[in-house]
């Protein structure tokens, strides 16, 4: 099975409720780094509500990127999370759509970085970036393989997300219930 | 009309990663049987299998034909889902008329119609093989080539069977845990009902409550109910 595919397969096989949201956060940019073509580094952040709820990266100058974009409110990934659309730094024309990003990543050694959106039930999630500093050339991204992944991943965040909420309200549930005097369960 | 395979591995993958919150457990291993009809050429039916708490029951059928067949597996305690069960192993009869191997199962499916039959074990969790497709035809065997692509139906249709099977747990202790807290509510608004008119300590109220159940054989919480609607009744 070519990489690209068995990186697909290996999305489809995650199960949701063994472990935290940031774990499955972390499997899926693991995945993506070794099964997307050109593809060095990888974060991703996944939304609860109006904050981040998990973010994950493969290495840390992956963690250094996100993190910029972050701080200088500039980049593909700010700007996927304000329209929910694709957002592609390209190595020519970078500086002029993200004069504060463009540069600065420039100098990390950054050639190219992807923002793909992470879309389920018609909600953006979260953001899945992709970064290539690559030693030698760089050839683009597989567009097609790249947004089967991002919507594979899409939905299987958007179920840890929905198990990891079950979780949290039954940890909630079950210290209210402790909190009444003398009515523990089993009385 | 064929679907094109693929796509339909692509349905099968995306389900096993969307859990369908607002749909219920039998509904999403419905799909699954669905999705292995319209996929594997030679099925005309499919089901899963499940097993818990040492039972096995067909949990999703794509029609009736599939639980009356089970159900002979069930009785019969042999055939191709239980031994798949059983082995963690596909189990495939091209010809149920020339197979030996389950004489009990194979009477009564053949009078229903069954020439072939394809089970394809569930790996769920941790726990090893917790469930069964399986897989029957009316028309025409059950090919190696059927076989192949039952084998890449398992990763899939193992992991959304695990995943809608821990949301529905899931839901189920937050519906208990939630019926169990109103029910607490009540008793403890009980409690302070006898603590003030009888000026007495919680666990004497409590006791009280329980005292009163057992001496009337009403449910702790129906009598809670009871006292916080109308409190004379414990003058009576």
């Amino acid at each position: 099975m070519p990489e690209g595919e068995e990186g697909l397969a290996q999305l489809s096989e995650i199960l949701v409720f063994q472990q935290p949201l940031g774990g499955t956060a972390q499997d899926v940019v693991d995945l993506a780094r070794t099964s997307l073509g050109q593809c060095d580094g990888v974060g991703i952040q996944v939304l609860a509500g109006d904050s981040v709820g998990a973010r994950a990266t493969t290495d840390a100058r992956s963690l250094d990127l996100d993190s910029l974009q972050d701080e200088l409110d500039d980049g593909p990934c700010v700007e996927c999370l304000r329209d929910g659309e694709r957002h592609e730094l390209e190595p020519v024309t970078s500086d002029e759509r993200w004069p504060r990003f463009g540069p600065s990543s420039r100098r990390v050694g950054l050639i190219a970085c992807v923002a793909l959106p992470l879309v389920a039930h018609d909600e953006l999630i979260g953001v899945l970036n992709l970064y290539a500093w690559p030693a030698v050339g760089f050839a683009g991204w597989d567009r097609r393989q790249c947004g089967t992944f991002a919507h594979r991943a899409s939905n299987l965040l958007a179920s840890a997300h929905a198990y990891a909420r079950t979780q949290v309200l039954i940890a909630r549930l079950e210290g209210r219930l402790a909190a009444i005097p003398g009515t523990q369960l089993g009385n | 009309m064929n679907e094109p395979r693929e796509a339909l591995e692509d349905e099968l993958s995306d389900l096993a990663g969307l859990l369908q919150t607002d749909e219920s457990l039998d509904a999403m291993l419905g799909h699954v049987a669905d999705i292995a009809v319209r996929a594997i050429p030679a099925c005309d039916a499919a089901g899963v299998t499940l097993f818990e708490h040492d039972r096995v029951t067909t949990a999703a059928a794509s029609g009736p034909l599939v639980q009356r067949v089970d159900d002979h597996q069930y009785t019969t305690d042999e055939g191709p889902c239980l031994e798949s069960l059983r082995t963690g192993e596909i189990r495939r009869s091209p010809s149920l008329v020339d197979d030996t191997r389950w004489p009990k199962f194979r009477g009564p499916t053949l009078e229903e119609g069954v020439v072939s039959c394809l089970s394809l074990p569930l790996m769920i969790g941790n726990h090893g093989t917790g469930g069964v497709l399986n897989l029957y035809s009316q028309n025409r065997p059950f090919e190696e080539a059927d076989e192949v692509i039952g084998r890449r139906f398992m990763p899939p249709a193992s992991v959304a069977v695990a995943n809608a099977r821990a949301y529905a747990k899931a839901q189920a202790i937050i519906e208990q845990l939630q019926e169990a807290l109103q029910s607490r509510d009540v008793i403890g608004q009980a409690k302070g009902i006898i603590q003030a008119r009888e000026r007495c300590s919680p666990d004497e109220a409590f006791d009280r409550l329980r005292d009163l159940s057992q001496h009337r054989n009403i449910k702790l919480r129906d009598l809670a109910k009871a006292v916080v609607d109308t409190p004379d009744i414990l003058d009576g």
